[in-house]
């Protein structure tokens, strides 16, 4: 991991000092035509994160080591086809979708769709495609770039003891808080920003936006069940946000989501005459958003129902405020409180899982308009015996090109 | 005598009124500047229509290394407005000193920031009825300033020690005044932001007939 962190920094350093090289870059990847009617651009991000966590660490990161380095290289193509069309591909090579779920390097496809807009004005376009959920707020802030901090909420990156790949026994569930070493058979409510494959129609007014879709796999679902090629249509998963800007300063939304998020291998676990498709997540979610001066808020809450194997429904309510405010020019602090609370296990008194918090703090500082710092600091406890890690470390660099 | 030297000294005056200085005037070929620098599938959302950039014109100006210049526009004050989704005037020209500021003329929120190494600033989000803060530009440089929420949206605005500039007409056609007479630097960044620059003199009580190009 060292020779990877010093040859990438060793790569990284003239390009920090180049900013006119980067501008031209940008230029250089850009090929439009003179009525700029259509266009093609190859864009970029080059991330070097670096996280320290406590074990089990905190969210989506999957290592045993003290310190973690995450190169990631995202490489975007636009296709602009008159007014009326667009294609989108976002590719990625890093040590995983999540920092170390691939520790030895991958590169994925993890975005691509075609867009078409109908009329001139925005109230009616659709979409197909692999892209991001429309459920809640945060997926326009997922990229490195735009994000205030390094991880997701914790409504989309805390690891909920759900297991996706079997029916377990009833007597298991409450008790696996406890292992948090089997954390890769978990799913969190939301899976970062959920990439699965399906069609959206989606649109705004002055003051009102909607945005529907229908895809192959539910919002819990782990990125490898996000390919519709490869998985089928077996999971499929309902979606939508219907949003309201009263005022500049506003914004506000409410979300659905309803599919089965069991994944096929599954099934020869399942209770007998029941199918993996029979048990569905759904999830409902509001969020609002404020802005004014320096400062940027943004709160949600969903509750999210699983329909577990051998067990019934469980249900989780998560949620986070989160702000942003600018000191200056060019840096920014922002906080995070992320709060989780369980229901019962069915016919039962006893919670599922244990009520927990996660505060996530922020210090951001752009360089230039192409490259920005971040550190962060998060701090999580749960109720009762604890056996996961309650720190993590991470700092991140971002190139933009 | 004494009245011949009255009338002779107020002739002087006159004379070095009305000749006083020279000036510098001519051409600039314009360019093309770039598209605007947006991110991959940027697609404002507003809403009224995006209306068009204004012409964008060339900076002329005369310099000369090591001179101390008369800081006759140091107090000058510019409003550069957010108007149809684009800054008005998108290019602009100040002498250290002089200050701008930014009212939002749209009915949306806008966040003016600058990254440039001349003026850091960002104004935050601000509304049509807010009150713009005055931003003062004490150092020379390019300043390139941005909408944070609307990205295609920019301005260019040069920080001069001197005095002595001008903006171009939709023809690259300038004059400068006020100049004193001797060896200068004739310079024009372009809408390129590329700076062509030629070697002039200026006499007093003439003007200088000068092109630029690249």
């Amino acid at each position: 991991m060292k020779h990877l962190l010093f040859i990438s920094l060793l790569l990284l350093a003239p390009i920090l000092k180049g900013q006119e090289f980067l501008e031209s870059l940008d230029e250089a990847l850009t090929v439009s035509s003179a009525d700029g009617e259509w266009r093609a651009d190859v864009s970029g991000l080059i991330d070097l994160e670096l996280y320290a966590a406590e074990m089990q660490p905190l969210g989506l990161l999957e290592t045993d080591d003290e310190l973690f380095f995450n190169p990631r290289l995202t490489l975007m193509l636009d296709l602009q086809m008159t007014e009326h069309w667009r294609a989108h591909m976002q590719m990625r090579t890093d040590r995983g979708f999540d920092p170390g779920f691939a520790p030895d390097g991958q590169t994925r496809l993890d975005e691509y769709f075609v867009e078409w807009k109908a009329l001139e004005s925005d109230l009616i376009n659709m979409r197909a495609g692999k892209f991001a959920t429309a459920f809640g707020a945060w997926t326009p802030r997922r990229l490195s770039w735009d994000n205030p901090f390094i991880t997701a909420p914790a409504a989309y990156s805390d690891m909920l003891p759900v297991v996706d790949n079997a029916a377990r026994p009833l007597a298991g569930l409450a008790g696996r808080r406890n292992n948090p070493e089997i954390r890769n058979t978990w799913v969190p409510i939301i899976w970062g920003p959920s990439y699965a494959t399906g069609a959206s129609i989606f649109g705004r007014t002055e003051h009102l936006d909607y945005a529907l879709e229908v895809k192959n796999a539910a919002l819990s679902s782990r990125p490898g069940a996000w390919d519709g090629v490869q998985n089928g249509w077996d999971s499929t998963t309902y979606s939508g946000r219907f949003g309201w800007r009263p005022a500049a300063e506003w914004n506000f939304g409410t979300s659905f989501s309803h599919g089965p998020y069991l994944l096929e291998e599954s099934q020869p676990t399942m209770p007998a005459g029941r199918s993996y498709r029979d048990y569905d997540q759904t999830t409902f979610g509001v969020d609002a958003g404020y802005a004014h001066g320096p400062w940027q808020i943004w709160a949600e809450l969903m509750t999210s129902r699983f329909e577990v194997p051998n067990v019934g429904g469980v249900r989780v309510t998560s949620g986070f405020i989160e702000a942003k405010r600018k000191l200056g020019a060019a840096t920014w602090l922002a906080a995070r409180w992320n709060q989780s609370w369980f229901g019962d296990i069915p016919g039962t008194s006893r919670e599922w899982d244990r009520d927990g918090w996660r505060f996530d703090l922020a210090l951001g500082h752009r360089l230039t308009r192409q490259i920005q710092a971040k550190l962060q600091y998060s701090i999580a406890e749960r109720t009762g015996h604890d056996q996961e890690g309650d720190h993590l470390f991470a700092g991140q660099i971002t190139v933009r090109f | 005598m004494p009245r011949f030297t009255l009338v002779t000294f107020f002739s002087l005056i006159l004379c070095r009124l009305v000749m006083a200085d020279g000036a510098v005037s001519g051409v600039v070929a314009l360019d093309v500047q770039r598209p605007p620098s947006v991110q991959p599938g940027y697609k404002p959302q507003t809403v009224k229509p995006i209306q068009g950039e204004d012409d964008t014109p060339a900076i002329v100006w005369v310099e000369k290394a090591g001179m101390t210049y008369p800081k006759t526009r140091a107090k000058e004050h510019v409003k550069i407005e957010q108007e149809g989704y684009q800054f008005r005037p998108p290019v602009v020209v100040l002498q250290t000193g002089a200050s701008a500021t930014f009212p939002n003329m749209d009915e949306e929120f806008h966040n003016v920031f600058s990254y440039s190494k001349p003026r850091r600033f960002d104004l935050g989000r601000f509304r049509k009825d807010e009150k713009s803060p005055s931003v003062v530009f004490e150092k020379p440089g390019l300043v390139k300033i941005y909408c944070e929420i609307h990205q295609h949206m920019r301005c260019r605005l040069l920080v001069l020690d001197t005095p002595w500039f001008a903006l171009t007409d939709a023809q690259g056609r300038f004059k400068i005044s006020g100049i004193p007479a001797g060896e200068y630097q004739l310079k024009a960044m372009l809408p390129s932001e590329k700076i062509v620059q030629s070697t002039i003199t200026i006499s007093d009580g003439k003007t200088t007939a000068a092109q630029l190009a690249r």
